[in-house]
C-alpha cells in the first residue's frame, strides 16, 4: 500500500463518514483559522503602525539646536562660540558619510499676505535638503532649489494648509505674496499625504501651516544675525544611531571650542525605541496567540483520536482481512497515520481556508466603513497553523495506528463474522 | 511434500483452564492434492487451518512449507508468507465493503510490494474474467450475490500464485447450487493443477476432495483416500 492509496483511503474516509468528520475537523478548522486570523490581524495592524511611524517622517531624523551654554564660563564663552552656523553644516557633511541630508533652518513667525487675505505665518529658511528629511511631498509647481539658496531668492513654498488660508482653491504657483514687507513668488505647494488616522492626528499639519523660504533669504530679510536657530539631520537608513549621534555630538563640541552652545534631539532614538517596542508587542501577541492556538488543537486533537479509535474498532475486520493477505504491521500503521494526517490536512486547509476568508472579511468591512484597513493573510500564521494541524495528525494517530497494527488477525476477522 | 508437520500442538491459556486445540497432529500434503480436512466443531480443524495458513503458530511441534520451516517466524515473516505463499477463501467471502471488486482482488498484490498498479489491475481483471466476473469490475462486494462475492474471493486467493489454497467452509455461506458451482471451481482447480485445502464439517463437501483428513479432539483421527 503506497502513500496514495493511504491518502485515498484517508479521503474515503471523511467522505463516507461526513457528519463524524465534520465534527471532527470543526476543532482543527476553528484553531488553524484562528491562528491564521489572529496572526494576521496582528501583523496586519503592527505592519500600520510602522508604516504610520515611515509616514511621520522622523524616523533616522536628528534635531541639532541652539540654546545658551549653561557652562560655568556661562556668557563669556559666547565670544568664543559664535553659536550653530552653515560653516558647522559642511563640516558635518564633510565628517560624517552617514548623514544623508542635512538641513539647517531658521525660523520665524511673521505675516503672510495675499490679496485681502492675512495671518500669521511660521516661515522657515530652509534648504532643498529640509523637504526630504521631513518627507515632504510637492502637490504643484517646484520645490526650493539650490540656486535660490545661493541667490538669496525671494522665492515661498507654502505648505498646503498655508495656500489654503491665503489663496482657498484658486490656483497659488506663479502669484505673489508679502512675507513681512518683502514680496515673494510663490513657486510650490505641498501636498498632504493620505495615511492612516487610525491613532488620531496625523502630526503631518504643523508642516503645512508653514511658508519655506531659502535659509539664505531668511537670515538676510528676517534674522538679524548669522545664527541658525536649527539643524535638521537625516541619517541613512541602517546608520547606528548611537554612534552617528556620539560623532556629530563630537564634532560640534570641537568646532564650537568646547563649549555645549547646542542640544541635539535624538528623535531617531526614540522613533526606533518606539518601533522595537511595537515588534515586542508583535512578539508577545505572536506567543500568546501560540499557546491559544496549541490548546485549541490540542482540543481538536483529542477530537480526531476518538474518532481514530471508533474508526479501528469499526473497521477491525478489514484490518485482519488486509493481514490475512500479507500486510505487515507496519503497512497497517502506516494506513492509519497517513488518514489520520490526511483528515487533519483536510482539516488545516479548511482553517486556512475560513482564516484568510476572516481577512478579506475585515479588510472589505473596513472598506465598507469608509477606513482603508488591508489585512494581508499572515504567512508565518498560514505556515504554523497547517503544520500544527499536520502534528496533530501524527500525535493523535499514533495510538490508534499503532492499536490497529498490533491486531491478531484471527481475532480481527473474527469479529462481526 | 509442499505440506509437512510434525506434532503440532495448540495450547490457549484461559486463565485457570488450559485448552489444548491440537493434541500433535502429523500429516502431510504433496503439490496438486486436494485435501478436506474434516472434524466436527470445536475438534480443532479450525485452529489447524489457521496454523496452516500461518496466521497462527503452533506451542510446539514442526511446521514446513514449500520446503522451508514455518513454525518460530517472527509476525512479519509470517505475514510475507502469507502474502507469496498462500490463498485464503473465507465462509463468509471477506471482501472489502467499500473498495470496488478488483481493488479487492487486487489487495495481496498491494502488498507485495513491487508490483505496478497496473499489472495488479491486469492480473485481477483477469482472473475475474476468467471466474465469469469481468462485467462486475467496478462493483462494491455488496452489489453482489453470495456466489460472486465467494467467485471474486478465489479470484483474490489466486492473484498471488499461491503454492497452496486454504478454503474455510466456503460453501457455507452459500444455498446449495450456488455451493456446487464453487466446489465446480475448486474442482476445476484442482484439476488445472492447484494443491488446494478445504476445511469443513460436511461430508458431502469434503467428499469432492481426493482424500479427506478426519480431526477429533486435536488429533488425526483417520485418514480416507477416494
Amino acid at each position: 500500500m503506497n502513500v496514495f492509496e493511504s491518502i485515498a483511503s484517508g479521503m474515503r474516509s471523511i467522505w463516507s463518514h461526513k457528519l463524524r468528520s465534520a465534527l471532527t475537523l470543526f476543532g482543527i478548522v476553528v484553531g488553524v483559522a484562528a491562528v491564521v486570523a489572529m496572526f494576521s490581524f496582528v501583523g496586519g495592524i503592527s505592519k500600520r503602525i510602522m508604516e504610520d511611524f515611515e509616514q511621520l517622517g522622523f524616523d533616522n531624523v536628528f534635531f541639532v539646536s541652539d540654546r545658551q551654554p549653561d557652562n560655568p564660563r556661562g556668557l563669556a564663552s559666547l565670544k568664543v562660540s559664535k553659536g550653530l552656523t552653515l560653516q558647522d553644516t559642511e563640516v558635518l557633511r564633510e565628517e560624517i558619510p552617514e548623514i544623508e541630508w542635512l538641513c539647517p533652518t531658521v525660523a520665524t513667525r511673521i505675516v503672510g499676505r495675499a490679496g485681502n487675505q492675512a495671518r500669521h505665518f511660521p516661515v522657515f529658511g530652509a534648504t532643498p535638503d529640509g523637504f526630504p528629511i521631513l518627507k515632504l511631498e510637492l502637490g504643484a509647481g517646484r520645490l526650493i532649489n539650490w540656486l535660490d539658496v545661493e541667490n538669496h531668492a525671494r522665492v515661498a513654498v507654502l505648505g498646503e494648509i498655508a495656500k489654503e488660508d491665503l489663496f482657498g482653491d484658486r490656483n497659488a504657483v506663479g502669484e505673489q505674496m508679502l512675507i513681512g514687507k518683502e514680496s515673494f513668488t510663490i513657486v510650490g505647494i505641498l501636498r498632504m499625504k493620505e495615511f492612516s488616522r487610525m491613532f488620531g492626528g496625523t502630526g503631518q499639519e504643523e508642516n503645512h501651516e508653514r511658508v519655506y523660504i531659502p535659509i539664505t533669504s531668511g537670515i538676510h530679510y528676517f534674522k538679524g544675525s548669522k545664527s541658525i536657530d536649527y539643524f535638521a539631520v537625516r541619517i541613512r537608513d541602517g546608520s547606528d544611531i548611537g554612534a552617528v549621534y556620539e560623532r556629530i555630538h563630537q564634532t560640534l563640541l570641537r568646532e564650537h571650542r568646547g563649549i555645549e552652545d547646542f542640544y541635539i534631539e535624538n528623535i531617531a532614538e526614540q522613533i526606533a525605541e518606539a518601533k522595537s517596542g511595537v515588534e515586542r508587542i508583535t512578539q508577545t501577541w505572536h506567543t500568546i496567540l501560540s499557546s491559544i492556538a496549541t490548546v485549541s488543537l490540542l482540543v481538536g486533537g483529542i477530537g480526531l483520536l476518538s474518532v481514530l479509535i471508533i474508526s479501528v474498532n469499526e473497521r477491525l475486520r478489514e484490518i485482519g482481512i488486509r493481514k490475512a493477505v500479507g500486510a505487515e504491521d507496519r503497512a497497517i500503521f502506516q494506513q492509519f497515520i497517513i488518514e489520520s494526517v490526511t483528515i487533519s490536512l483536510f482539516g488545516g486547509l479548511v482553517g486556512l481556508g475560513v482564516g484568510a476568508g476572516l481577512c478579506k472579511l475585515i479588510t472589505f468591512g473596513a472598506a465598507q466603513m469608509g477606513q482603508d484597513f488591508v489585512i494581508p493573510v499572515s504567512g508565518a500564521g498560514s505556515v504554523l497553523g497547517v503544520s500544527f494541524a499536520v502534528a496533530v495528525g501524527v500525535i493523535f494517530g499514533l495510538y490508534p495506528a499503532y492499536k490497529a497494527s498490533r491486531l491478531d488477525p484471527i481475532d480481527a476477522i473474527s469479529r462481526y463474522a | 511434500m509442499l505440506i509437512e508437520t510434525r506434532d503440532l500442538t495448540k495450547s490457549y491459556d484461559l486463565g485457570a483452564v488450559q485448552v489444548d486445540a491440537l493434541r500433535g497432529v502429523t500429516f502431510g500434503i504433496d503439490e496438486g492434492e486436494y485435501v478436506a480436512i474434516m472434524g466436527p466443531s470445536g475438534s480443532g480443524k479450525s485452529t489447524l487451518m489457521h496454523i496452516l495458513g500461518c496466521l497462527d503458530t503452533p506451542t510446539s511441534g514442526r511446521y514446513s512449507l514449500d520446503g522451508s520451516e514455518v513454525s518460530g517466524l517472527k509476525p512479519r515473516e509470517l505475514a510475507r508468507i502469507r502474502n507469496k505463499k498462500i490463498g485464503f477463501v473465507f465462509q463468509n467471502f471477506n471482501l472489502l465493503p467499500r473498495i470496488d471488486l478488483v481493488s479487492n482482488v487486487a489487495l495481496p498484490l498491494v502488498y507485495h510490494g513491487s508490483i505496478s498498479r497496473s499489472e495488479r489491475f491486469d492480473r485481477s481483471k483477469k482472473l475475474l474474467d476468467s471466474l465469469g466476473l469481468g462485467h462486475r469490475l467496478g462493483h462494491r462486494p455488496n452489489e453482489l450475490s453470495g456466489g460472486e462475492r465467494q467467485r471474486a474471493a478465489i479470484a483474490r486467493a489466486l492473484v498471488n500464485e499461491p503454492a497452496i489454497l486454504l478454503a474455510d467452509e466456503p460453501t457455507g455461506n452459500l444455498d446449495q447450487r450456488t455451493g456446487r458451482e464453487i466446489m465446480t471451481i475448486l474442482g476445476d482447480l484442482h484439476s488445472g493443477g492447484r494443491t488446494i485445502v478445504i476445511v469443513t464439517h460436511d461430508a458431502g463437501i469434503a467428499e469432492q476432495a481426493r482424500r479427506t483428513v478426519h480431526i477429533e479432539d486435536g488429533r488425526v483421527a483417520r485418514e480416507t483416500v477416494v
